[in-house]
């Protein structure tokens, strides 16, 4: 048995490859600016779909959008073919469906200790304090970090926060995990480390749409690539080619 | 790394644990300032200087240092400005008996309190002393407050520690003229920062499904006999 099935994360048995999350001519703007420009983007089920694109493409915009933190000028988001409605209760209903691991830890950290952040979300989700333990602890291994239920999150390193961070989306038990530039500032162990939760989230049948500027990272992993310029999805394929990734300034010199 | 509070309370030994501590701490402060009693101000500040130093060694001394600088010119005036009969007089200033006995007794008392307090400080962190609220049936929207305003602490002197290395890195310091106005642009961005901060925290709690309801974690009590014989002496104390 998977070690998330363990956790009581187990998932349902009904997973076909079809469009599981879906945005139809996605607009939006900050302020007068457009940053998203009508966007068409589809993850399948269980495959893991990477979103490239240079800074300022609209790639964290269209991920916050994922998970209703934002809402399009224009446009709909569609999880499982239907559109999501922006009401309190069906907000927690895609929230709990569809969870979102910010790029920077720091920004996701609402709880003082370790046990405090990964609890958050289980508690908020009406759980009593005996289950929360259970999956607080299992979550905690499940990353790696067993015995960090007392530590106080300002005084944990990088990686430990990255891996605090993916346990507390984890242990709400999302079918889509959304991650904002995992890699970024951490060191190689740290990676190393963020692609084996990846591959080990998509055993268990988890649907992963990653953002990234990391080629290695995105090479190991990747189903799909799909890339952004200029609020708009200019490419969607298996391989990246050369002649759009020099345009969208993503390194593909170690990749070659 | 250099050493905060948080570093001391995580690594102090701790003799009474879990929520009683907090209890055990408060309940024995409660004793102390209403009593009347100096044996009891000497008995809790021996037994709490005790615990205190044997929790976070040297750190004890070195923070009681600080109250000192606060309380002892108190006492100097309290010695000084009680009437009664004169024991011995240094220019304009008179000290007589009745104030070398309130100075003691007010001097030990403070002193006796702040053992207590300090004792609490080194050995417990903000998380453990919020769960031992909610187990006094405190109000859950207090408690939320308390821990989102601890984090935010948290999260502001981190930032404020990135933009001070910053400033200092490029010589933000070098004189008095240039420490006013990085000071001052220190003071702005962090209020920056913290809005950003806010507004990101917030999000983060939104695709979390956030209702108002803030996990606290009660670790198992144990220290029940240290607890109970230190009260006891101490309500011996008072009756004396």
């Amino acid at each position: 048995m998977s070690d998330l099935m363990l956790m009581g994360l187990k998932l349902g048995g009904d997973y076909m490859v079809e469009a599981m999350i879906e945005t139809i001519d996605l607009w939006y703007a900050y302020d007068t600016v457009d940053i998203l420009k009508g966007v068409n983007f589809k993850a399948e089920r269980g495959k893991i779909t990477l979103l490239l694109g240079r800074n300022g493409a609209g790639k964290t915009t269209l991920l916050l959008h994922l998970n209703g933190l934002l809402k399009p000028i224009k446009g709909e988001v569609r999880i499982d073919g239907k559109p999501i409605r922006y009401d309190k209760k069906s907000l927690i209903e895609v929230r709990r469906k569809v969870g979102f691991v910010f790029q920077n830890p720091d920004d996701q950290i609402v709880a003082p200790t370790v046990w405090q952040e990964i609890a958050f979300g289980l508690k908020n989700l009406g759980m009593d304090d005996d289950e929360i333990e259970i999956k607080v602890k299992k979550a905690l291994e499940w990353v790696g970090l067993a015995g960090f239920e007392n530590k106080l999150c300002n005084l944990l390193s990088g990686g430990e926060k990255k891996r605090v961070s993916i346990a507390s989306v984890i242990v709400m038990d999302p079918e889509i995990v959304i991650l904002d530039e995992p890699t970024s500032g951490l060191d190689g162990f740290g990676v190393k480390n963020v692609v084996e939760m990846v591959k080990r989230m998509k055993e268990e049948g988890k649907t992963l749409i990653i953002s990234t500027h990391d080629m290695d990272f995105a090479y190991e992993i990747a189903d799909k690539f799909v890339i952004m310029d200029g609020g708009k999805i200019i490419y969607n394929g298996k391989t990246i080619p050369e002649d759009i990734a020099e345009r969208c300034g993503l390194r593909l010199w170690r990749c070659r | 790394m250099h050493e905060t509070f948080e570093t001391v309370q995580l690594n102090s030994r701790k003799v009474v644990k879990g929520d009683l501590r907090v209890f055990f701490a408060l309940t024995s402060l409660f004793l102390t300032v209403l009593s009347q009693n100096i044996h009891t101000y000497v008995l809790s500040l021996l037994i709490f200087s005790v615990l205190s130093y044997q929790a976070a060694g040297k750190v004890y001394l070195r923070i009681l240092r600080i109250p000192m600088y606060f309380l002892l010119p108190s006492l100097f005036v309290v010695l000084i400005v009680t009437k009664g009969e004169v024991m011995y007089k240094l220019w304009i200033f008179e000290i007589s008996k009745e104030g070398v006995n309130l100075a003691i007794i007010t001097g030990l008392r403070a002193f006796a309190s702040l053992s207590i307090l300090l004792y609490l400080i080194l050995t417990t962190t903000i998380p453990e002393f919020v769960s031992a609220l909610r187990k006094l049936r405190v109000p859950e929207f207090i408690i939320e407050i308390a821990v989102l305003i601890y984090r935010c602490i948290q999260i502001l002197l981190d930032e404020a520690e990135r933009l001070n290395n910053a400033a200092t890195s490029r010589l933000g310091y070098v004189n008095k003229r240039r420490f006013v106005s990085t000071a001052a642009l220190l003071a702005y961005s962090i209020f920056l920062k913290s809005l950003s901060r806010s507004e990101k925290m917030e999000r983060s709690m939104s695709a979390r499904c956030y209702s108002g309801k803030m996990p606290v974690r009660s670790e198992k009590s144990s220290g029940w006999a240290i607890a109970i014989l230190v009260l006891i002496a101490i309500a011996i104390g008072c009756l004396i």
